[in-house]
């Protein structure tokens, strides 16, 4: 309860509330611009938080994040392009509904459903974190270690076409991280006598090369402006959300919000998955499944819900285990260990205060979000209009800007640029490259745990399966490994 | 007044048409290239080269791991280890993948294939050409110059005909050097 407190107090600045507030909209505008993702907007802003505090950074990009979940749906329901990948199930209903003039009461749905969601994950947060967080005190290195295997090995399989290739790039993002000097004996590793590969590759300037300009170079082709005529026009009447509406929509509300935390809660997973899975369960169970595809409010609410209510959930092991549940998530870890927080199971015992200030914060986010999502929707829906040619120089002198911030150092820009064309590469050759993040993040960590508990066992693999929690985790593992090689076989076929 | 304007017109009008038909007949002469371009495709086998691609890059790791990581004599755990370790993951698993594919081909089996258009890496090689060249002038013009520039090539490149989108990157390019500069503090080139 004192930490509960502790953090009440921590959250409450207005220097929090500004720093939401400005990433919340930032997030809404890069989530509503079809080609701009919600990655690219904390990667591009992640150099801002460096002379922020822990609380303050995060609820900046926690802002995104949120932020970023809905905008994706202004798109989808406006020009049927969604702004996000886990739009596309909200673009089935929003836009047809857009169609038929009841654009404003798409938007809306959409609106109170993504708070709705939001804010049942972050109190799924508030009270899941602390009891994950109090297993997680009792694991040992070798079982930590495989807690990342675990959760690298989810996120390896399910990101590529195949188990292969996913583990091949979570290894090398594993082995990238090793370069530069030794933690535990301080000798060099693959530095090739540069002396700025003493420190090893910079995190955030890795991920500004893998996720945002790689992203630049693949826009080999002309955009095009998103013209007036797409827009339809509204009919005023139709737009008000009535008591049968409300009605309507409660339960896939309700049953959306609680397979978004399940879904986010499991690393590899995503808010793609919570949006589909809970627009099949909602048609399946709805007294109307034929008005599913044709503008259903069931359907734009059951998805809008889902992939907010990831968004606190996946939150769950990463303060608690260091686990990412996704992408996005990992930059944010990034962030925690910029600010010197060391993900892990200690981070509720060295920090709790800020874990609490954190988790809600995340309350106060989705409040926000529904305020400026309320009142200043028609600027999202004008931002839609403007034309990528534009904002791509903007994004890569931003990128430039960012990556040689770090350490004024010109040699990360170049780093960048070659993990540009490492991420392009691997996308032509249909080669996942989210692992590697993964394997960056984790990487550090990993091998400390790893290392310590071979010398612990003096060089002895059976340390791995000497505690019943370690048998139970590698369990998981092996059962994780043939549900994702069963799933890939059952796709093939 | 009226002479002045007429003088304008009749000086500046001509010059405008001229870079007018210039700037058309670089684009049809681009356009004409473009169309050219497209109709290359070219087949290629993702599995088969990102195997390779891992295999070379996991063996180099290997043969140098010795001259890269020094270590000292009768320890069973050595900074080399876990980068081994990984070096030998990624090996096997490219080797399982190369082997899979090439049973594939053996049993004439369909391998995957994927189409490349010769018109969009060329773009991509240009796009990548504009980004080292922003990246080594900045330490010879300065950031904010060499943002300028980039931006400018940037709309070229997009073939942007709008006149007011480019005084619009220059001022963001100054924006988004004076807030690194001055807001957080950061030492630009």
């Amino acid at each position: 309860m004192d930490l509960f407190l502790d953090g009440f107090s921590q959250f409450f600045h207005l220097s929090n509330f500004i720093a939401m507030n400005i990433g919340l909209f930032l997030g809404m505008v890069f989530g509503a611009i079809p080609g701009l993702t919600v990655i690219l907007c904390i990667v591009l802003f992640l150099p801002f938080t460096y002379s922020m505090g822990a609380t303050q950074s995060f609820m900046f990009l926690l802002g995104m994040y949120c932020a970023g979940s809905y905008g994706g749906s202004i798109s989808a329901i406006l020009i049927r392009t969604p702004g996000t990948p886990h739009a596309t199930a909200t673009m089935l209903d929003g836009y047809p509904l857009s169609q038929r003039g009841q654009t404003h009461k798409a938007l809306n749905l959409a609106l109170y459903a993504s708070t709705f969601g939001g804010i049942l994950s972050a109190v799924a947060l508030l009270f899941l974190a602390p009891q994950v967080s109090a297993f997680a005190q009792q694991i040992g290195t070798p079982e930590y270690f495989l807690v990342c295997a675990f959760g690298l090995t989810i996120i390896a399989g399910v990101s590529g076409k195949t188990l292969t290739s996913g583990i091949m790039t979570g290894a090398l993002g594993l082995f990238i991280a090793t370069i530069g000097l030794d933690p535990m004996t301080s000798s060099t590793r693959f530095i090739f006598n540069n002396i700025n590969l003493y420190s090893g590759f910079s995190l955030v300037v890795s991920i500004i090369g893998l996720f945002a300009l790689s992203e630049i170079l693949g826009k080999s082709e002309k955009a095009t402006r998103v013209t007036g005529s797409l827009l339809h026009k509204e009919d005023k009447d139709a737009n008000t959300i009535t008591k049968a509406d409300y009605k309507k929509v409660a339960r896939p509300a309700i049953l959306s919000s609680i397979i978004g935390v399940i879904v986010g809660i499991i690393p590899g997973t995503g808010a793609s998955m919570a949006s589909f899975l809970s627009y099949d369960r909602a048609k399946s169970m709805s007294k109307t499944p034929e008005e599913f595809g044709h503008g259903s409010i069931e359907g734009i609410v059951a998805t809008e819900t889902a992939n907010n209510a990831v968004t606190g959930a996946t939150l769950i092991p990463l303060l608690t285990l260091g686990i990412p549940g996704d992408a996005v998530v990992a930059i944010m870890l990034g962030a925690l260990m910029i600010n010197g927080l060391t993900p892990g199971p200690n981070l509720f015992v060295d920090h709790g205060a800020t874990m609490y200030a954190i988790m809600i914060g995340l309350v106060f986010v989705n409040l926000f979000m529904f305020l400026q999502g309320r009142y200043l929707t028609r600027i999202f829906a004008k931002v839609i209009k403007v034309p990528i040619a534009i904002l791509t120089p903007i994004i890569v002198i931003f990128c430039f800007a960012g990556a040689y911030s770090i350490n004024t150092s010109l040699f990360d820009i170049f780093v960048s640029i070659a993990f540009a064309v490492l991420a392009y590469v691997l996308n032509k050759l249909q080669i996942p490259i989210i692992p590697i993040l993964l394997g960056l993040v984790l990487g550090p960590i990993m091998e400390e745990n790893f290392r310590r508990a071979m010398i612990l066992s003096d060089g002895s693999w059976s340390i791995f399966v000497s505690s019943p929690i370690s048998i139970g985790l590698l369990t998981l593992i092996v059962l994780s490994l043939i549900l994702i090689i069963k799933g890939k076989i059952h796709e093939k076929a | 007044m009226k002479v002045k304007k007429g003088f304008c017109t009749s000086v500046c009008a001509p010059v405008i048409a001229t870079i007018r038909t210039g700037i058309s007949g670089v684009d049809t002469r681009l356009d004409n290239w473009g169309s050219k371009l497209e109709q290359k495709k070219f087949n290629i086998y993702p599995s088969i080269i990102g195997s390779v691609l891992f295999i070379g890059l996991s063996v180099t790791i290997l043969v140098l791991m010795p001259s890269q990581i020094k270590v000292q004599p009768n320890q069973s755990i050595t900074p080399r280890t876990f980068p081994a370790l990984l070096a030998y993951i990624m090996l096997g698993c490219a080797l399982l993948t190369f082997g899979k594919d090439v049973l594939k081909f053996i049993r004439k089996q369909p391998v995957p294939k994927v189409t490349l258009s010769a018109l969009v890496e060329v773009k991509a090689c240009i796009l990548l050409v504009l980004m080292l060249g922003y990246g080594l002038l900045m330490p010879v013009i300065g950031f904010i110059a060499s943002s300028v520039l980039y931006g400018v090539a940037m709309l070229c490149y997009f073939r942007v005909k709008r006149w007011y989108y480019y005084p619009l990157v220059v001022v963001c390019a100054f924006l988004i050097g004076y807030l690194f500069k001055y807001v957080l503090y950061v030492r630009l080139p």
